[in-house]
């Protein structure tokens, strides 16, 4: 490539450099900065608290709490979104015909274009303790044994969260896959089928290493959106009861915005930053993307 | 699609702070001829009060045709958030809603309000207007910054009728309250409706029973940032008679929110409910007669039975307003008398504007409820108002633990503590 090709090349991705140095790097490097000192949202006087905040990461039992919350989130994401998704999508494409497949691609798809905030203002009711659809519902089936407040029962509140996310983002993540399986050439299943491989076979030997760079998109998606995870938590329990459920972006949310102590905030901003990255780098490197 | 959803959240989010800013840009410049603009920031996007201020607002620019007021409003909590980010700006709102105590603290602290005593000392009759005990709130340190609009008191609210049936009477003593609710448990019914699911519900009753049962110097040093310990041993007993009494409160308390269960006592499932006076408003539907008792005294506790628990909320000028003629003559508008009888009458909160409630054409109890507030020996503020954000956190979600039973009284204060010591170092 000659000088005169490669300046405008620079020229031509300029003005997309900028707006992501603007936008992304530049608030993300003074994220860090912020971290280092003690303010509030309402005044510009900032103290310089050298790694105070950091030291504070360690010893808040909060922090442990939503870590843990967040690595629930992501386990069972992963379980769910990332295996279970592809189990689906396996079958809408292989097994079912092309009408009924491409009907219940909608279907699951649906709850993926309603907003997080309509969605969980919606579960408030299913999980409500008087009344709530799904205690009636178990009052129905004659289990009302099994009824409890879900929201507000530290045993179940988290997992009455995660399991809205799972609901609303499975469908997606399975459109993902079948985007990913129709690409897969028939010859190799018509190859695997006269090698005597069943369904099951198939499915190991060349439906799962066909779709291993959607597989990886898959997972860096679920697990970094479920340590940034925000809307769930935050609209259903609000963190609630006590700390439970409270996830590394709600505490941050509350630091910043409910205890005035945006530092704090940005610390924990910064912490979040770094496991999404740390994540994404090991996942990036244990699948080796692209180099098959 | 979580990133997705977080996107249009976070674009949500940025569109609601950047349009409000736009708006207060062109108060500030956009002033054609010789009309002013200020900006006017409350918090009841709702009703009655959404269409109660846009009227006054209404006929305040009929009034000055040389002003023009915009009006803004978000609900409760995002009030809170937007206005600690605005307040200190360059375009902050002209006037503003402010709570009493720790919030209107923060905001003086962050030097966004307006010194109203020169203003005052030259108006004499708006700072005497007010009932005096509603003034000191809204001041910090002796300096008044803001002006009272309504008043606010905590009542435990009685079903007449039940009591009635079973020859029960309000009680004064905590012996008597005990009493009471036994006597209403052995009736088969639910003693106290209680909804926890909100935090804000843990600190009015916490609050009152610290004021209660700690010694009065304790309770008012511990409010200060600078000294505050919270090592009463009065602190750790006030929480277990909250126990004891959520022993008598429905079982899901903390699944409920403060809306479903004051629906749940408007509907008469449970005869008593700690409530604020200026709920009376909801009550139209409730088909059984209804008195209150101020919260009962408490054995051995230091406090002073005669305080009630509440504090008025009221209006600020922006330090850095571009007009402050104007905006002060808004604010004087609002508050003045006529429009406290209005608003009585409008809302059913009491003004708190001297006579004003008295001579609201409204129910006898709003009345007896504005009396009470002027007859108590003092006022207790909010407990979520009388600290740092960082204590109040600390107590309310491990009391919201407390009444889920994950979490002893004396756990609760030493997580009080520890969020007491940051504060004392950081002030």
């Amino acid at each position: 490539m000659n000088t005169r090709a490669r300046t405008f090349n620079v020229l031509y991705i300029a003005p997309a450099l900028a707006l992501i140095g603007l936008f992304v790097y530049y608030p993300l490097v003074s994220n860090v900065g912020y971290s280092f000192f003690r303010f509030s949202a309402g005044s510009g006087d900032m103290q310089f608290v050298g790694l105070e905040n950091f030291t504070r990461l360690f010893t808040d039992p909060v922090i442990a709490t939503a870590l843990g919350n967040n690595t629930l989130y992501a386990v069972v994401s992963i379980v769910f979104q990332v295996i279970g998704g592809l189990v689906v999508a396996a079958w809408l494409t292989h097994l079912l015909g092309p009408r009924m497949g491409s009907f219940l691609r909608s279907v699951y798809f649906i709850p993926a274009v309603i907003s997080m905030t309509v969605i969980a203002l919606l579960f408030t009711f299913v999980f409500d303790a008087r009344g709530g659809l799904l205690n009636a519902f178990l009052e129905l089936i004659g289990l009302s044994g099994l009824q409890t407040a879900w929201l507000a029962n530290v045993d179940t509140a988290m997992g009455a969260v995660i399991s809205v996310s799972q609901w609303q983002s499975v469908g997606y993540v399975c459109m993902l896959y079948v985007v990913a399986l129709q690409q897969i050439p028939v010859e190799l299943y018509e190859a695997a089928s006269l090698d005597g491989a069943g369904r099951v076979r198939q499915f190991w030997h060349v439906t799962v290493p066909q779709a291993k760079e959607m597989i990886f998109v898959a997972m860096i998606l679920t697990v970094s959106g479920a340590f940034t995870v925000f809307n769930e938590p935050y609209i259903l329990t609000r963190g609630g009861p006590g700390n439970t459920t409270q996830v590394l972006a709600t505490y941050m949310y509350n630091q910043g915005f409910f205890q005035n102590q945006m530092g704090y905030a940005s610390a924990i901003a910064t912490l979040i930053f770094v496991i999404t990255l740390v994540l994404s780098v090991i996942q990036l490197v244990s699948f080796r993307s692209g180099k098959d | 699609m979580r990133t997705r959803a977080r996107i249009a959240a976070a674009a949500v989010g940025i569109a609601a702070l950047v349009l409000p800013l736009a708006a207060c840009a062109g108060g500030g410049a956009g002033a054609s001829g010789d009309t002013v603009e200020i900006d006017f920031f409350h918090r009841w996007p709702n009703e009655p009060k959404n269409a109660y201020f846009a009227a006054l607002v209404e006929e305040f620019e009929a009034e000055n045709p040389d002003i023009k007021v915009n009006v803004e409003s978000v609900l409760n909590d995002a009030y809170k958030d937007k206005v600690k980010v605005v307040a200190g700006s360059d375009n902050a709102p002209d006037v503003m809603f402010s709570w009493s105590g720790s919030f209107l603290n923060e905001l003086v602290e962050g030097g966004a309000v307006m010194d109203l005593g020169p203003w005052l000392d030259e108006n004499a009759d708006v700072r005497d207007s007010f009932f005096e005990s509603q003034m000191e709130p809204m001041s910090i340190d002796g300096v008044q910054y803001g002006l009272p609009l309504g008043m606010h008191s905590k009542l435990f609210f009685y079903n007449v009728d039940v009591f009635g049936e079973l020859g029960l009477e309000a009680p004064t003593t905590w012996d008597e309250f005990l009493d009471v609710l036994d006597e209403i448990e052995k009736a088969g019914m639910t003693p106290i409706e209680y909804g926890a699911a909100d935090q804000w519900t843990i600190a009015h009753y916490v609050g009152t029973l610290n004021q209660r049962v700690v010694d009065p110097e304790v309770f008012e040093g511990d409010q200060d940032p600078a000294t505050g310990e919270f090592t009463d041993p009065g602190y750790v007993e006030a929480l277990e008679r909250f126990q004891e009494l959520s022993s008598y409160m429905n079982q899901d308390m903390t699944a409920v929110t403060h809306e479903v269960a004051r629906n749940a006592w408007i509907a008469g499932e449970a005869p008593i409910m700690y409530m604020q006076s200026a709920e009376v408003g909801y009550f139209g539907d409730a088909q059984f007669e209804y008195a209150t008792f101020n919260f009962p005294s408490v054995d051995g506790g230091k406090g002073d039975p005669g305080q009630l628990t509440g504090a008025p909320e009221g209006f600020v000028v922006s330090e850095t307003t571009q007009h402050p003629e104007e905006a002060l003559r808004l604010l004087a508008f609002l508050v003045n008398k006529q429009n406290g009888m209005r608003y009585t009458e409008a809302t059913g909160e009491l003004s708190a504007v001297d006579g004003a409630v008295d001579e609201a054409d409204v129910a006898p109890i709003t009345k007896e409820l504005a009396q009470g507030i002027v007859d108590a020996t003092a006022m207790t503020t909010w407990l979520d108002n009388a600290y740092d954000p960082q204590i109040v956190q600390a107590y309310l979600t491990e009391t919201q633990l407390m009444l889920n039973g994950q979490q002893t009284p004396a756990g609760v204060m030493k997580a009080v503590q520890d969020a007491a010591a940051r504060v004392r170092a950081e002030s």
